[in-house]
């Protein structure tokens, strides 16, 4: 049979493993079958009240019951987009205004808050849906009319702006990275998960689609698990999970939380990463603890379908060094464009750009923004081919690995040097004593703004990058922070910093 | 212990420290403040935390992470 949606993934997984919890978390398990009957049920739901091709809310607690909740989505030919129960109200607004979907799937949990948000739209409970009965010539109806060029979900992004985006991402874009991840990595029926992104954000991609290709289960851990990181690692240890896919920061808590002190769980075999930079030093003290494990660095932004770019880590990294992001997955291209629209030279920096099944079909409702960067390759003047510019410069060393080197609106000009402000914040979080750091720049007055925060005074800081850096790239001021403001995906929120520090 | 709370207050001003028993489970921390609460209580009375003390009965209320750190100094 033809595959024309991930529905046909799912499905081939229920045959095989009907009664295998698919999903776990404190209040619920669902196996590959009951998840199916749940999402069919709501799929049905969904049909009387929306169009196929049309976008749909899923306003919810996180848990399993948010997969079945997506799937049913899909049943009815329609996308989803997570909205999380703790997201700010007006995030929220700002969601529902960019999607306009005609049905909010809620629970308990939300389903006040979107009645007060979201009068006009119409608000399906998650119980009621999911506990009716399955129509299944409706659902073959809109099955007849899918094809993977679909819209399978919106993730939203913050733009740098502020004002977020909403990536929109096909059924071939998730069939052709789940292929290559599942079959790059061995991952099958036996592969356990212990679930950290949460679902509104590109990191938990794998966690959703590796166990409907495969028949793997995911394990979603009590939120407050990763407050204190001793808590998981005993999670991981009860439950024998043996596959992380986390984003760099929670790994990094577990180190800073000194967690190791209380457990080492034995059964992880596999650590996977993307979403921003791992510091080694961190890396460094997971590989002393849990040493049998495979860690892969993966590169890509939710524009291409988690990653792009994979670094699989087998040699010694000291602390200060900083991780290739690699070479393209397979069915990925990765080409580095000059200002010029050159192809870059070996050790010549360019823009990161991305081509294949992976990339988005661009923002929802906003062409203009996704003009800016899909765009025709440059290199190619003969047929339509789509590429995205990621806005992050890199090049590629003499072993054919590519190594970011800091984003393209972080690069700066200062004295009439070329500066990446990314080099110098990797050269203050070598320093041992510093947690975390990020620098700002202000044109107006061409200053270099150092945040960070770490047991170490300013003066200390300055002397050592004095020994690290040229004169030109040293900072004009340090800021010493007691937290690290983060954005709702984790990671630091420049943002808000810039408006703090440098709009003053 | 006043000087606990200065810092905890510092960290986030939207908790009322001195009164409230039930830190973790009310939800009103989140993991970046149990993380800056352990660095900056580790920086001023310069100890070292065990791993081991780094867990949710440590920090359910100012009295039983000064309880912690008071084992410590």
């Amino acid at each position: 049979m033809m595959v024309t949606s991930i529905l046909d993934l799912f499905e081939g997984t229920v045959s095989n493993y009907p009664s295998k919890i698919a999903f776990q978390d404190v209040k619920k398990a669902a196996t590959f079958e009951e998840l199916q009957q749940e999402a069919k049920a709501i799929g049905g739901a969904i049909c009387k009240l929306s169009q196929p091709k049309r976008p749909i809310a899923v306003y919810m607690e996180k848990g399993v019951s948010n997969i079945a909740a997506f799937l049913g989505c899909v049943y009815a030919g329609c996308f989803y987009v997570s909205i999380d129960k703790d997201m700010p109200d007006d995030r929220v607004s700002v969601i529902l205004d960019c999607l306009k979907p005609d049905v909010i799937i809620c629970d308990s949990e939300t389903e006040q808050k979107a009645q007060k948000i979201a009068s006009n739209i119409f608000l399906l409970g998650y119980e009621e849906a999911s506990t009716g009965a399955v129509n299944d010539k409706v659902l073959e109806n809109v099955r007849a009319g899918m094809k993977t060029t679909d819209i399978l979900y919106v993730l939203f992004t913050s733009g740098s702006t502020g004002l977020p985006k909403g990536v929109t991402i096909s059924h071939a874009a998730v069939l052709d990275f789940a292929e290559w991840i599942c079959d790059r990595y061995g991952l099958d029926e036996h592969t356990s998960l212990c679930n950290q992104a949460p679902f509104y954000f590109d990191a938990s991609v794998p966690d959703i689609y590796i166990p409907l290709k495969t028949g793997a289960t995911v394990f979603i851990p009590p939120k407050g698990y990763y407050m204190f990181p001793s808590k998981i690692l005993q999670f991981i240890e009860k439950y024998n999970i043996n596959t992380l896919i986390w984003v760099p920061s929670a790994l990094c808590t577990v180190v800073n939380c000194r967690a190791f002190d209380v457990c080492i769980p034995k059964s992880i075999k596999l650590v996977i990463f993307c979403g921003e930079v791992m510091p080694c030093k961190h890396l460094n003290v997971w590989k002393r603890y849990v040493p049998e494990a495979l860690y892969v660095n993966m590169y890509g932004p939710t524009e291409a379908t988690y990653a792009c770019m994979y670094y699989e880590i087998k040699g010694q990294f000291s602390d200060n060094d900083c991780l290739p992001l690699g070479k393209p997955c397979e069915n990925s291209e990765i080409i580095l464009i000059t200002d010029d629209n050159r192809q870059a030279g070996v050790g010549e920096i360019g823009e990161l750009c991305i081509l294949g099944q992976c990339l988005s079909q661009g923002y929802f409702n906003d062409r203009e923004r996704t003009k800016e960067v899909f765009v025709q390759n440059p290199l190619n003047p003969y047929w339509t081919e789509t590429m995205y510019r990621t806005g992050d410069l890199a090049y590629t060393n003499e072993a054919g690995d590519i190594i970011f080197v800091g984003r393209k609106d972080f690069q700066i000009k200062r004295l009439g040097y070329r500066i990446e402000l990314g080099e110098i914040e990797t050269a203050i979080l070598s320093l041992k004593e510093i947690r975390n750091a990020c620098c700002l720049f202000n044109k107006s007055t061409s200053e270099i703004i150092a945040v960070y925060t770490g047991e170490i005074t300013e003066r200390e800081l300055s002397a050592g990058l004095h020994q690290v850096l040229p004169q030109y790239m040293l900072p004009n001021r340090y800021i010493c922070l007691k937290a690290m403001p983060l954005n709702l995906n984790g990671k630091i929120d420049r943002i808000k910093l810039y408006k703090e520090y440098v709009e003053e | 212990m006043n000087e606990l709370l200065d810092i905890l207050q510092k960290i986030n001003p939207n908790i009322d420290f001195a009164h409230e028993e039930n830190l973790v489970e009310s939800g009103q921390l989140d993991s970046l403040d149990i993380v800056s609460i352990i660095d900056a209580v580790q920086d001023h009375f310069k100890i070292e935390l065990d791993g081991k003390d780094i867990d949710p009965d440590n920090f359910i209320s100012a009295t039983t992470i000064w309880n912690m750190v008071e084992r410590y100094i």
